[in-house]
This record gives C-alpha cells, structure tokens and sequence, in this order.
C-alpha cells in the first residue's frame, strides 16, 4: 500500500519505526491546513512557516509516546494551538515593545453592511480581535475542518460546548464586521 | 398567519441553523423567518460568507513545503552520542526509490554467512524468523549485503516474521571485531539510558525498517544479529549477555524462547 494511502496511525508507526518517508507524508497531508490555522490565529502569515514547523518538530520528537487511537487530527491541532498561542503572544509583547500595537482587531475594518462579507483582510482583522477560546474553535471548525466532536476533543470540552464556541464566534465576527 | 410580526431569529440561532445544527422546532422558525424577512436573509448570508473567507487560501502560504526545512531541523546529532550515530532522520539516504525497491532487493537469493539458532523456540518457530540485510555504499542504493562491506557503509535491514508462532520482539545489533556492541534497533544513543526491543509486526514478511544506520566499524569481521524474542529485552541485559558468549556465538542459550538469526559480514577498511 502507497503511504499516500495509509492512515494517520500508520504513517505515525512507521515513522516510528525509522521509514522517514512517513512522516514526510504526514506532514505534506497537513500543511497547508496547518499553515492556514497559524496565519489566521497570530494575524500574519510571516509567523505561519515557523509556527507550522515547531509543531510538527514537537510531534516528531514525541513520536515514541504517541497512542495509535486514531485521533491524530486532534492531537495534532492541540499541538498546533499550543505553539499558535505561544507565538501570538510573543509577537504581541514584541509589538507592544516596539510601541505599534494598533487596536485594528477590536475596531474592525469590516465591509459594508449590503456589501459582500468575508474577504480575507475583513476577516483576519475581526478574527484577531475573538477571545482565545473563540478563535480556536472557529480556527478547528472552518480551516482545519475538524467536525464537532474532534473539536470538541481537541479543546478538551463537551461536544454542546465546541457547538456554542462556534457560533458565538460566528456571531461575533457577523456583529463586529457589519457594525464597522 | 396571524398578522403579527415574527420574532426576530438570533445570529447565534441563524450560525446554528447553518451548519445543520438547529433543532427541527428552530429550523422551522428559521425559515419561516428567512421566507418573510430580507433582513433575515441577508444575515445568513452574510454568515456564509464569513465562513467562506475562514477557509480562504492565503496566497503567502501557497507552495510551502515544511519537510526540508523540518529535515534540516532534526539533524543535529544528539549531544551525548553514544555508540550508535545515526543520520538525520529525513537526511537519510533512503529515497522513494530505494524504499520501493526494498521488496525487490529482499529476494536476493544470497547473504553473507548466514546462521540461524534457536533457544527453547522450536525449529519450527525460528525457520520463520529472519533478518535481510542491505549495504548502502556512495550510490546511496541499497545493495545486499552478500559478504562484505565498507567501513563507511550504511545499512538497512528488514525483517520476516512469519510461521505459527511469530515472535513479539526484535533488537539487530552488530560485535564487530573488536567486541564492540553496535546497536541498529533499538537506537541506543544516551548513556544513563536502557532502550528495550522494538515491537514487530506478525505474519509478515521482509518489513522493512527503513532508516539507514551507520557506525564508524573497524576493519575485520561484523557479527550481525537479530534476536527475536517473546518479551522485550533490555540493550544492557543483551551486552552483558554478549561479553558472556563467545565471539561469534549465538545468544540464543542466554534467553528463553528466542530466535538469533546472525549474518557475518567483513568490514573492508
């Protein structure tokens, strides 16, 4: 069988058990959703390459102690937004140093309100300003794609409660864009 | 219809009502509200929208492969190497080729000298059991490893672990002439540390472990063993079993149930 058409799992125990070509292969099966979930969570796609990498470096390091249980979207992404957080907030402390944090995210440079919604610059801007717990679960829901109860799993929440992140989050981005 | 204005639908009930996740009396509110209302309508898809440009491409991002750079990221040498030095994970040379062609090469009908003993494991057990080896030269192609090899080579294995009884367990590792233990799996690098057998797959044949290894071995013979085992064995339990045998001699008399499958090989200065 390819390793194209392996599972997680199995590209994890192969990876395991020296064939370097399967954690190549879970790499490129994720990057580009992992790159997306980074540029949207700092703000800015220059942070996104290094983000995606420390991930994924602190997944190969811990490939010996990875349980095959089937869940490695979930466990990827709590690695992902572990090292998303970490690196929002350096960059927010480096900006705050460097005396140019601008308050764009809490005021929002949505469209019009009969206009079209959503293009990406509308979209980073009000993301940016969502509470952490919101943005995380519109990032799973929406880039990563995961369904409610990986969402739910992921954060470490009941599957009601990843459903109302979502759409508070949603709202949010609804009001804050439209009102702007 | 009673003439009465409906009640305005929430953003948060519109969301819900969106990715399928209203309740049947909520749909029907919604869409009661979504036939009369253009305010109601606009909103929902304003609400797709948004959704929509979550799930945008970001053009910066387009066309990034994060593996070399995650290559080059592992391939620093651990800081207290030991005996065994591996190459960096992904710097190793084993490419797509190589390895499809693992299957191919493990046919190669000769091996360097070959022997197979058996502790309390029966005959029948140990036929099952057993070890291909590859010599990785400058080519960077895997070829069998037929006799010799060169003291910069690196090497490949893969396994066969079939019959009624597979086994559970298996360490490769090398005593090369000078009586050195040169461990391939498990990776023993750290000093303070006590690496046990890898774990196998049963009923199958020529699995390949993919990862080429190489040590700086001396010129002069290299007894290569795989010891398959019912439980898994500890590097230190196994080296101390190998400063008790005689050079060359199978560890099978030193544990239970076990099969060694060895292959001598001459390492060429």
């Amino acid at each position: 069988m390819p390793l194209a058409a392996r599972s997680d799992d199995d590209l994890i125990l192969l990876a395991r058990g020296g064939v370097d070509l399967a954690f190549d292969t879970l790499v490129r099966r994720y990057q580009a959703a992992v790159l997306r979930v980074a540029a949207r969570y700092v703000g800015t796609p220059a942070l996104a390459p290094d983000v995606a990498q420390n991930a994924f470096l602190e997944i190969y390091r811990a490939l010996p102690r990875y349980q095959p249980l089937g869940r490695f979207n979930a466990y990827l992404y709590r690695v992902v937004l572990n090292q998303c957080r970490m690196a929002y907030r350096s960059a927010r402390i480096e900006a705050q140093a460097l005396g140019r944090i601008a308050d764009e995210a809490a005021q929002g440079t949505g469209a019009e309100v009969e206009g079209s919604l959503g293009s990406s610059g509308d979209v980073d801007r009000a993301v940016a300003g969502l509470s952490e717990k919101l943005r995380s679960a519109i990032m799973l829901r929406y880039i990563a794609e995961l369904d409610y109860a990986e969402i739910a799993e992921t954060l470490d929440i009941p599957v009601g409660t990843a459903k109302r992140r979502v759409f508070d989050a949603l709202k949010v981005l609804h009001d804050r864009m439209v009102s702007s | 219809m009673n003439g009465r204005p409906r009640p305005e639908v929430s953003t948060e009930s519109l969301a819900a009502y969106l990715e399928g996740e209203a309740t049947l009396s909520e749909t029907a509110k919604i869409e009661a509200a979504l036939a009369e209302r253009p305010e109601t309508r606009r909103r929902l898809q304003q609400l797709r929208e948004i959704r929509q440009g979550l799930g945008r491409p970001i053009p910066a991002l387009e066309g990034i492969d994060l593996v070399p750079a995650l290559r080059r990221a592992v391939a620093a040498p651990p800081a207290s190497a030991r005996r065994s030095r591996r190459p960096p994970l992904w710097g190793a040379i084993l490419g797509a080729g190589a390895l499809a062609g693992l299957g191919a090469l493990a046919l190669w009908p000769r091996q360097a000298e070959f022997d197979a003993k058996g502790g309390a494991a029966s005959h029948e057990d140990t036929r099952w059991a057993g070890l291909q080896a590859y010599r990785v030269g400058r080519s960077e192609q895997p070829e069998p490893l037929v006799d010799h090899l060169a003291s910069g080579d690196g090497l490949l294995f893969s396994y066969t672990n079939i019959g009624p009884r597979p086994f559970d367990f298996l360490m490769i590792f090398g005593v090369d002439a000078q009586g050195e233990v040169r461990w391939f799996f498990p990776s023993y690098e750290r000093l303070g540390t006590d690496p046990t057998s890898i774990a196998i797959k049963k009923g199958e044949a020529e699995v390949a472990l993919g990862e080429v290894i190489r040590h700086e071995v001396p010129a002069g013979p290299l007894a290569i063993h795989a010891l398959f085992t019912r439980r898994p064995l500890h590097v230190l339990e196994v080296e101390a079993a190998v400063r008790r045998s005689a050079r060359d001699s199978p560890l099978s008399s030193s544990f239970d149930d076990c099969a060694d499958q060895r292959v001598v090989a001459r390492v060429d200065p």
